[in-house]
């Protein structure tokens, strides 16, 4: 009885926090619906409109939205695939390899994890454009690959990767590559996702880089066109447009990150955080 | 076998070594090289300390780092109270929907920072939700984007709201770790919920706790997207969204000043350098205890 | 071995980037005196950096015009960029040497500071002889302003709007308060218009920038003829002037009838809900675009008086040039655009139909000039602006300017907070002189 009680505590609780946390979500999801008229009114008004199409074609009047969004795509997906590799790859090495620098890697990687991203933003863009490559999908997805955080994340991981089924493996005569890629990456998987997720919304959410590197319109992406719906252009800001923008950009990566990470409930984010 | 074995590491490691030099090791040792430097155009001339000195002089410079030091003060106490409260919350094994709550909590963590600011830009508007919610009771309406205390606030809140959850699931993690047996003798004890939590969790909670609190003072020293944003670029009411990082980003890219922006950037790394040490001997001393 | 390879790899990294620092940029072989012999350019895609709007717009006619004139294939590829992030997104391509779009929109505020570190960034007009075609052409207060602040005392962008600050407005609203709006001589008697369409309409006079006003004030500063920042750079912040004109936003604050904004997004719809919009001429465009419910409603009159007897100056405000990128691709093609748009009457003249008050003298004499515009009741609006442009004051642009804003912002925000305005402006004034080294009067 007591502990009943106690429960409903929690809930109350509980949900009022979720609730604090979907309000955002949701009114995308309705004000992209409205118009200034109705957003700005006096009243809240939580009801869905009949604006959605209109702001979706400002969207696309404007601001090239789909090859935005295919930008975007295109950027995360290559993004992700190869950070994810190239991060698990480094962190099963720092994990699970004895050899000469192995200590000095990895605190110089710890190391860089507390220099704060700007003070590397001016330098990177300088050696890009010298090399051409501002202004190109390799431009935003370069600097982001080397990330030390998903190889700390992927360290801890496999540092719990039983030693002995890598032993076992060399015994019979495995290279190491095919260690890696036959036994650790399929018994990793559900770590590899959850970083490999981490790494794909850090893609689809970057700002800072894109908004340096690319200066042509049509490499624009996502975060950069919201930025230039708050701020450029002689118009006022049109708010169900933005939040037409944040609507179709935000919930569906969302809703892929949730289904992601309901798929793979192994996957324990602390873990990997800690 | 041996001898292959002995350059795998190297091999497996080499295109995430060439990248972190590449795109984070040449930049910073740059980056420090361009601190000495005065760049005017084309021309990179050596002037020793002097972007510093002048950095020190500076009122924006010293304004950035007072904006972000009460930024850190208005919000990582709340975030890390918050965060711990929820994730007690959810330690509880027989509440249903834990994974729910947790998915929902986490969201703002993987919520690009535009968008949320975007969003709040929103709800602060003079005529946004948030007055129109507060004229319901007859107060306000409350001039959130545009007095100095009241723009704090607001900003507070969105990054208290974008934080919590991180440190939710990072002191969940940490409870998880707490062995049940302690809680469980506390009970045959009869204490109450209170001391539980005080004389049980918190102690236990203490390197998560700090850890938290420097993680969270690096992410506040480098605050840039929700200012920039909610304010569109500028530096605010009472220049209140004057943050280190919009100062640097300003500098670097309407002042077109790289060598003062350097120094700014190297004061940032000498920042979370010092704040990072104190975590360390912190934790070292936690230990030896 | 792997190991060496992947040392060999950064050392050659290392001396492609620090070796790179002061390369020249390629692209820059035509020199720039070629321009006026030049043949016709036949095709081309000029990349065209401008805020998406009635001046793209414009420039777009232009294009069909001049196409059809010469028989040419000119395209624009036109990016939208804020005015205010109009620096910030090209100090990366200047930085690295990249090419430039063959045409920029910039405001006449941000390019003293882009030109001043990067003086061969933009075409000099000056020197490729352009000119001598068209500098006679523009009024004479516009082409001193720009070349006051630039190197060399050249020019280098092609003007595109006067910049003059005239008063919009609301007649319906005024004659509801039985006042005649064109008869206000100075401050004092619109202030006091002002309480009595307050009483009688609810409206308020004017919208006021709730983080402490600046346009005002400047605008009220150079009434007096005295600019924010002077001929030689230094900062009118301490003076009478700057003390007058804030005396004067005091007085509209405490009428009561003044309403306040507090983001630059929510600047313009707060303008126009108001009695009285002070602002550079070119929100006659801006506002027939974005507010056409209230056609009709408004009207444009110079400013009021400084005070009853003294009319002052008129203020100067905003203003934008086109300018062509030296190392861009399509230079040559770019600029004789340029000079067609700025001497082709056509092209000025829709330039003023759609509210844009044209740099170019001649164009107020022409029919176009005397068109009567219904946004504004079929008023002459472009008499006003003639008007306004006979009696302007110069402004000089200094890569400081807008910054110095700023501070003064800050200094009208803390005397409000806090009261005592000598020392408010005082203290902001001298954060402002130590930052960029130059003297406060």
């Amino acid at each position: 009885m007591k502990q009943n009680k106690k429960h409903v505590g929690i809930y109350i609780c509980l949900i009022i926090g979720g609730i604090l946390f979907l309000i955002p979500y949701i009114y995308m999801l309705i004000a992209s619906t409205q118009n200034n008229t109705i957003i700005l009114s006096k009243t809240i008004d939580f009801r869905i409109s009949k604006y959605f199409g209109k702001n979706m074609k400002y969207l696309l009047d404007n601001y090239q939205y789909f090859r935005v969004i295919w930008n975007s795509i295109v950027v995360t997906v290559i993004g992700t695939i190869v950070s994810t590799f190239v991060t698990t790859l480094a962190g099963y090495t720092l994990a699970k390899y004895k050899f000469v620098g192995n200590k000095f890697i990895f605190s110089m990687i710890m190391l860089s994890r507390m220099i704060p991203g700007f003070a590397v933003l001016i330098p990177t863009f300088l050696i890009f454009s010298k090399v051409g490559l501002t202004n190109s999908y390799a431009g935003i997805i370069l600097p982001l690959i080397a990330s030390a955080n998903a190889v700390f994340i992927m360290k801890q991981y496999a540092d719990s990767f039983p030693y002995e089924l890598i032993e076992a493996a060399r015994i019979d005569g495995a290279k190491e590559g095919l260690i890696f890629f036959r036994i650790v990456v399929p018994l990793l998987k559900p770590n590899i996702i959850a970083s490999g997720m981490l790494i794909f919304m850090g893609y689809w959410n970057s700002y800072i880089y894109p908004l340096v590197m690319i200066s042509d319109s049509n490499k624009f992406v996502v975060p950069l066109v919201v930025r230039n719906i708050t701020q450029a252009s002689q118009d006022d800001l049109n708010y169900g447009a933005m939040m037409a923008a944040l609507a179709t950009s935000v919930l569906p990566i969302l809703l892929l990150y949730v289904w992601v990470q309901s798929k793979f409930k192994s996957t324990e984010m602390s873990a990997g955080i800690k | 076998m041996d001898k292959s074995i002995r350059k795998t590491p190297y091999l497996f490691l080499s295109p995430f070594l060439l990248l972190f030099v590449l795109t984070i090791l040449i930049p910073i040792i740059i980056s420090l090289f361009f601190s000495f430097m005065s760049i005017q155009g084309d021309s990179i001339t050596f002037v020793g300390l002097a972007n510093f000195k002048a950095l020190f002089r500076d009122p924006m410079f010293l304004q950035s780092y007072l904006n972000v030091l009460i930024i850190m003060v208005g919000t990582i106490p709340f975030i890390i109270l918050l965060a711990i409260f929820f994730a007690v919350l959810l330690n509880n094994p027989t509440i249903k929907g834990q994974g729910f709550f947790k998915t929902v909590y986490y969201l703002p963590t993987v919520t690009s920072l535009v968008a949320v600011a975007s969003v709040f830009m929103t709800f602060y508007n003079p005529m946004g939700i948030i007055n129109s919610f507060l004229h319901l009771f007859g107060a306000g309406p409350v001039p959130w984007l545009s007095d100095p205390f009241w723009g704090r606030i607001a900003m507070f809140i969105v990054i208290i709201w974008q934080g919590v959850g991180y440190y939710t699931i990072l002191f969940l993690g940490g409870l998880q770790g707490v062995d049940k047996e302690i809680y469980e003798s506390a009970d045959i004890d009869g204490a109450s919920a209170w001391v539980k939590f005080f004389h049980i969790t918190v102690p236990l909670l203490k390197p998560v706790i700090l850890l938290s609190t420097v993680l969270a003072t690096i992410n506040g020293l480098n605050t840039f997207e929700i200012p920039n944003i909610m304010y569109s670029n500028t530096y605010g009411p009472g220049s209140i969204a004057l943050t280190v990082g919009v100062n640097l980003y300003k500098t670097s890219f309407e002042m077109i000043d790289f060598g003062k922006a350097s120094a700014i950037a190297w004061s940032m790394v000498l920042v979370s350098a010092i704040l990072s040490f104190i975590q360390f001997k912190v934790g070292k001393k936690d230990e030896t205890k | 071995m792997k190991k060496k390879g992947f040392l060999g790899l950064t050392i050659a990294a290392l001396v492609l980037v620090l070796g790179g620092c002061g390369k020249k940029e390629a692209s820059d072989k035509s020199s720039s005196s070629n321009f006026s012999t030049a043949a016709r350019v036949k095709n081309a895609d000029l990349k065209v950096y401008a805020p998406k709007g009635k001046n793209t717009d414009w420039l777009n006619g232009v294009v069909d015009r001049y196409n059809k004139k010469y028989d040419t294939k000119i395209n624009l590829k036109t990016t939208d960029v804020a005015p205010t992030a109009i620096t910030q997104k090209l100090t990366p391509l200047l930085v690295g040497h990249e090419v430039l779009p063959d045409i920029s929109f910039i405001q006449d505020s941000d390019i003293t500071g882009i030109l001043k570190k990067f003086p061969k960034s933009f075409e000099n007009l000056t020197s490729n002889g352009m000119e001598n075609q068209i500098g006679k052409l523009i009024y004479s207060t516009k082409t001193s302003s720009l070349k006051a602040t630039a190197p060399n005392h050249d020019l280098f962008g092609v003007p595109q709007d006067l910049g003059m600050v005239t008063m919009f407005y609301r007649h319906d609203i005024f004659e509801k308060a039985g006042i005649d709006a064109a008869k206000i001589k100075d401050w004092d008697e619109l202030i006091a218009a002002g309480k009595i369409i307050k009483r009688k309409t609810g409206k308020s006079l004017l919208a006021l920038d709730a983080n402490g006003e600046t346009s005002l004030v400047t605008i009220i500063m150079q009434q007096q003829n005295v600019p924010l920042i002077d001929k030689k750079g230094n900062v009118n912040m301490t003076g009478t002037a700057t003390k007058n004109a804030i005396k004067i936003v005091d007085k509209l604050k405490k009428s009561g009838t003044v309403s306040y904004y507090s983001s630059d997004k929510d600047r313009y719809p707060m303008f126009q809900d108001s009695a009285v919009i002070i602002e550079g001429t070119w929100l006659a465009g801006n506002m027939t675009v974005n507010y056409p419910k209230q056609s009709g409603l408004w009207r444009m009159r110079t400013i009021v008086g400084y005070s009853a007897d003294d009319q002052g100056k008129n203020p100067v405000n905003g203003g934008s040039s086109w300018y062509v990128g030296a190392n861009s691709k399509n230079k040559t093609a770019a600029l004789q655009l340029l000079k067609f748009a700025i001497t082709d009457k056509a092209s000025q003249a829709d330039l003023l139909a759609r509210g844009s008050a044209a740099a170019t003298k001649s164009t107020y004499d022409s029919k176009a000039g005397k068109a009567e515009y219904p946004f504004f009741g079929n008023q002459k609006i472009f008499d006003v602006i003639k008007q306004a442009g006979n009696n302007a004051i110069v402004v000089y642009q200094y890569p400081y300017a807008s910054d110095a804003n700023n501070y003064l912002k800050m200094a009208v925000y803390d005397y409000w907070k806090k009261g005592d305005l000598n020392a408010q402006l005082k203290k902001n004034s001298e954060q402002l002189a130590q930052k960029y080294n130059v003297k406060v009067n």
